[in-house]
């Protein structure tokens, strides 16, 4: 079950809030954490009970870890800790992609492949794992208190709003609002203003693009023209931040009707002067957990500058390998590390030379770029992809309609509207939580439209794709 | 706090969540679409349904379809997407320039590319046609014989008399054969009855002060339909060499549009009119005509004739105008029934005309069959008819790779695979015709007659003052239980389902 889609807006959403309210402010972690469970068995009903187990099992091993009387045994713990949430998606995530490749390496020495039935991914693995591995080593660096009830801990790692498909939490930041959270109406409202805008960015916008996308990347790359590939690439790069930002303005929305505050996890990113500002603007949860956990635990920027330029390499490479077990992520990792070491080296000072604007064209023309590797299925197709948007010939073989036009522009717009001083300060408004009764009035009108729109349009089509279902 | 604290955001917030419960609820009532909507069940939950995910997969589906407000939801998004786009979600509908609306089969048929939906070949096209109209002729000579008149009344398409509002760019001008002007060139030569309103249509287009379509919908208007069912009575007397009840049009006049003068707007679902919502009518009446005959009227063809219906109580001019819809389910007034559940010879044989009617998108396919079935049903007799179909039957299930496709073709359709094993017989047998029929092949009217005509013939010529007769057995046959009793009887009974059906018309006759 994805929030872009009737049977939860219409359903699941509303007994669930009904459930939820009508529950005394105490009690309410149990119908959430219920629903959780819902939600989760329904999208994975093979899944489910292994992740609580695993989620169980987590609590009790930290907090054998908390009571170690030695450094050695509390590593120890830690390490048991890491291994069994990372071991749950080496082997759902990962273990098809390392067979194939052991076969592949034995059908070339000619041994026989060894049998395997592949194994199935389960919604959300990789926002569970990150979200276990946040508790065990904030425990153990002791940057936030024990978690005393298992019932929270558990609703801390299979939320509903989060689970599928972040932010990735950090147990801190939701720590003290798992135990106690306040319900203030504005907040209430500003979150459900803030989901249904996500919920249009995603079906009236992102839907739109993805048909765009689709279109080009399910081509011939060999009879692909060099405007059809320009409109994919740029179809996709589009396609992908709505459907992922449209995605965690939902979770955040969500989480603010129920009284929690998710950390941000877009930042207008197409607006980036640069790879490594990219990357403080997208997927701010991810960044912030791989610089956290992985990035500083390998020595940081403390360390030699070529140990640097590795470190950040490392973290990309795992990162491209985090969204997808294929040769197309680990390169889309190496991309990114790629531009972020020629930052570290000159690119900065030459995009600060040559000014903001030509700075954010030539980053988002760079992104554009490293969306390909992610889209395309196989690195033959996206070598393929790259060769037709320098091939320079044909004519636009994808029929664009007045909707597609319309919202690819729209879509544009609303990425870089925040370089101008109004855009910011209606991004603002927007996202606000104070209005003024004309604003409160007018906002209103607008989101209800928002809604409707969404309902229908998820009404009258079965497409409803969702990229970072997946992960 | 105090409650009063941010009262409007309470209202709003309690706005927004009543707009979400709306769905669950059936307090408000909606108003339904328009056009076809498929009905969905309610999904059984099983546990393997739902570890498999096909159980959420058909819940979603099933949701989707049937919340309460999706009417609503749907046609604000519809109104959404036309008003900025342009554009429809609605498959069947093209827009025109000028928001004008067609049909894609109209707009195929004016760019000639619609024969490609039928067949691949230009010379196989021509063939089949023209195989179709010397067949339609043999019928026609057959029928003549026992006084009964079949024609063909080839109607307009929008595309042809509005083509300036066709959309640009979207299809190109291919070279293949348009049904209906190969037709009525074969028609012509053939000497096959033929009342061609099309060619009637441009003839007249410039003269007339009346739209023969309507912007926004697919079949001639209301008002053109009114001046060719007067103008069909005229060819039917002429053809027929019968005097029926003329029609006259008093006056015409502007009205709200009625239906079906914007079918394809109101399929669309917008809350919006897109054309004027007026449009020309006419009052039509009667003349009185004591001598006049009421025929009983076949009607095999598409949606068109409905048009045609509207204009005035059909039952006044004819005795019975059964409307077989694509030869393949029989409506009459508020009956319907299934074209696999009649004897054909039966119900041509009781009949005075039968009207081949198909617009210019429609004709590439003309009569669904009914006109192989005709010939064979009239020239041979149902025991040897139900001979071949039974050999045919047995070389399919004697085929392991057709039988199994037989099978996984009526477990998907689930029904019975004798019903199937049927269907696709007979399929076989009429799209084959010259190979099982070799008489059909040759270039003159077959001499072969079944033997049921003169049992028929035999029937009426007794029952000639009993002209109801005909009309029982048709009710008879559009009640399935009263179908399924009489043939409960006859397979305990020495005669034929036939003869129990006209036994139990005339019993209904003499005692009611």
């Amino acid at each position: 079950m994805v929030f872009s889609s009737n049977i939860f807006l219409l359903f699941f959403l509303p007994v669930f809030f009904l459930c939820y309210f009508i529950t005394p402010v105490r009690y309410r972690n149990y119908p959430l954490l219920l629903f959780s469970i819902i939600f989760y068995s329904y999208g994975a009903p093979d899944f489910v009970l292994i992740l609580l187990l695993a989620t169980v099992l987590n609590f009790y091993i930290v907090k054998a870890m908390l009571k170690a009387t030695t450094e050695k045994k509390k590593k120890l713990f830690c390490a048991l800790s890491v291994v069994v949430s990372l071991s749950l998606l080496l082997y759902y995530k990962y273990a098809n992609f390392f067979v194939e490749n052991i076969n592949a390496f034995l059908h070339v020495c000619n041994h026989s492949s060894i049998s395997w039935r592949p194994v199935l991914l389960p919604i959300g693995i990789s926002f569970f794992t990150f979200q276990s591995i946040t508790y065990t080593i904030d425990m153990y660096r002791a940057t936030a208190k024990p978690n005393e009830k298992l019932t929270d801990y558990v609703l801390y790692i299979i939320m509903f709003p989060q689970l599928i498909a972040g932010p990735i939490v950090r147990y801190n930041t939701v720590a003290e609002e798992l135990v106690s959270r306040k319900y203030v109406t504005t907040q209430q409202l500003a979150g459900a203003y803030r989901f249904i805008i996500g919920l249009s960015k995603k079906v009236l916008i992102s839907n739109t693009l993805a048909k765009i996308a689709d279109e080009a990347f399910t081509m011939n790359v060999s009879e692909l023209s060099t405007p059809t590939a320009w409109i994919g690439m740029l179809a996709y790069t589009l396609q992908i931040y709505f459907d992922f930002s449209g995605y965690s303005d939902m979770a955040i929305g969500l989480g603010r009707i129920m009284g929690f505050h998710f950390p941000e996890n877009f930042d207008n990113p197409y607006t980036s002067k640069s790879i490594s500002e990219f990357w403080r603007r997208w997927h701010i949860t991810l960044g912030a957990f791989m610089r956290e956990y992985l990035y500083i635990p390998l020595g940081g920027n403390r360390v030699s500058k070529r140990r640097t330029y590795l470190n950040l390499w490392i973290v990309f490479l795992l990162s491209g390998f985090w969204h997808g077990a294929s040769y197309n992520f680990i390169l889309w990792g190496a991309f990114h590390g790629f531009f972020l070491v020629l930052d570290r080296l000159f690119m900065l000072d030459f995009l600060k030379r040559i000014g903001k604007i030509p700075a954010v064209i030539l980053t988002f023309f760079v992104v554009n770029l490293g969306w390909v590797l992610f889209r395309a299925d196989g690195l033959s197709n996206a070598l393929g992809f790259y060769q037709a948007l320098f091939h320079f010939s044909g004519a636009l073989q994808i029929s664009l309609d007045g909707e597609s036009i319309c919202t690819l522009i729209v879509a544009l717009i609303l990425s870089f509207i925040t370089l101008a001083k109004f855009g910011e300060k209606m991004c603002n408004t927007l996202y606000a939580e104070v209005y003024t009764t004309k604003q409160s009035i007018m906002l209103f009108i607008f989101i209800v439209l928002l809604l409707v729109l969404s309902v229908g349009s998820l009404s009258v089509s079965d497409f409803n794709p969702f990229i970072y279902f997946r992960f | 706090m105090k409650w009063r604290d941010n009262i409007l955001e309470k209202i709003l917030l309690t706005i927004l969540v009543v707009i979400l419960v709306i769905p669950i609820t059936n307090v408000v009532p909606f108003r339904s679409l328009h056009g076809v909507v498929s009905e969905r069940e309610k999904p059984m939950f099983t546990l393997s349904g739902f570890k498999d995910g096909s159980y959420q997969k058909d819940l979603e589906k099933y949701i989707n379809m049937t919340y309460n407000g999706r009417e609503a939801a749907v046609r604000i998004y519809n109104q959404f997407i036309w008003t900025f786009f342009h554009k429809t979600n609605v498959e069947n509908i093209v827009i025109g320039k000028e928001n004008w609306l067609f049909e894609p089969q109209h707009v195929e048929d004016y760019y000639q590319s619609r024969m490609y939906k039928y067949t691949d070949d230009f010379v196989a096209m021509k063939k089949k046609l023209t195989t179709n109209a010397k067949r339609l002729f043999f019928v026609q000579e057959i029928l003549k014989e026992y006084g009964k008149t079949i024609f063909v009344m080839i109607e307009p398409g929008k595309e042809r008399f509005y083509s300036q509002y066709l959309p640009e760019n979207t299809y190109t001008k291919e070279k293949g054969v348009v049904a209906s002007d190969y037709y009525a060139y074969l028609f012509d030569s053939l000497h096959v009855n033929c009342f061609n309103t099309l060619r009637w249509f441009e003839q007249i287009q410039d003269s007339v002060s009346f739209p023969l379509f309507p912007q926004t919908g697919t079949h001639w208007s209301n008002i053109a339909a009114t001046y060719v069912l007067d103008s069909l009575i005229r060819y039917m007397e002429f053809v027929g060499n019968v005097n029926m009840q003329n029609v006259v049009i008093d006056s015409i006049y502007t009205a709200k549009i009625k239906e079906p003068d914007a079918d394809l707007e109101e399929l669309l679902n917008i809350e919006f009119p897109i054309a004027s919502t007026k449009m020309k009518y006419a009052n039509l009446r009667l003349l009185p005509d004591s001598a006049a005959e009421r025929p009983r009227l076949i009607t095999i063809g598409d949606s068109y004739f409905w048009n045609l219906s509207y204009q005035i109580p059909l039952k006044n001019i004819f005795s019975g105008y059964p409307y077989w819809y694509y030869n393949k389910t029989i409506y009459f007034d508020k009956d319907y029934n299934s074209t696999d559940d009649i004897n054909l010879v039966e119900q041509i044989m009781n009949s005075d005309f039968i009207m081949l009617s198909y617009c210019t998108a429609q004709i590439y396919d003309l009569g669904n069959s009914f006109i192989s079935r005709a010939l064979v049903n009239l020239c041979y007799d149902d025991e040897y008819v139900a001979s071949i179909i039974e050999k045919i039957q047995k070389s399919m299930l004697t085929d392991s790779s057709w039988k199994a496709s037989l099978q996984k073709k009526a477990e998907a359709q689930n029904v019975p695979l004798e019903q199937i094993l049927r269907t696709d017989a007979e399929y076989v047998l009429y799209n084959d015709l010259d190979k099982y029929f070799p008489e059909i092949a040759s270039d003159t009217v077959p001499k072969l007659r079944n033997k049921r005509i003169n049992e028929i013939l035999e029937i009426q010529e007794n029952y000639k003052d009993v002209p109801k007769l005909a009309s029982i057995i048709h009710s008879i046959y559009l009640f399935p239980s009263w179908l399924q009793s009489i043939k409960e009887k006859a397979d305990t009974s020495a005669l034929t389902f036939e003869d129990f059906v006209r036994r139990e018309a005339l019993w209904v006759y003499e005692n009611r």
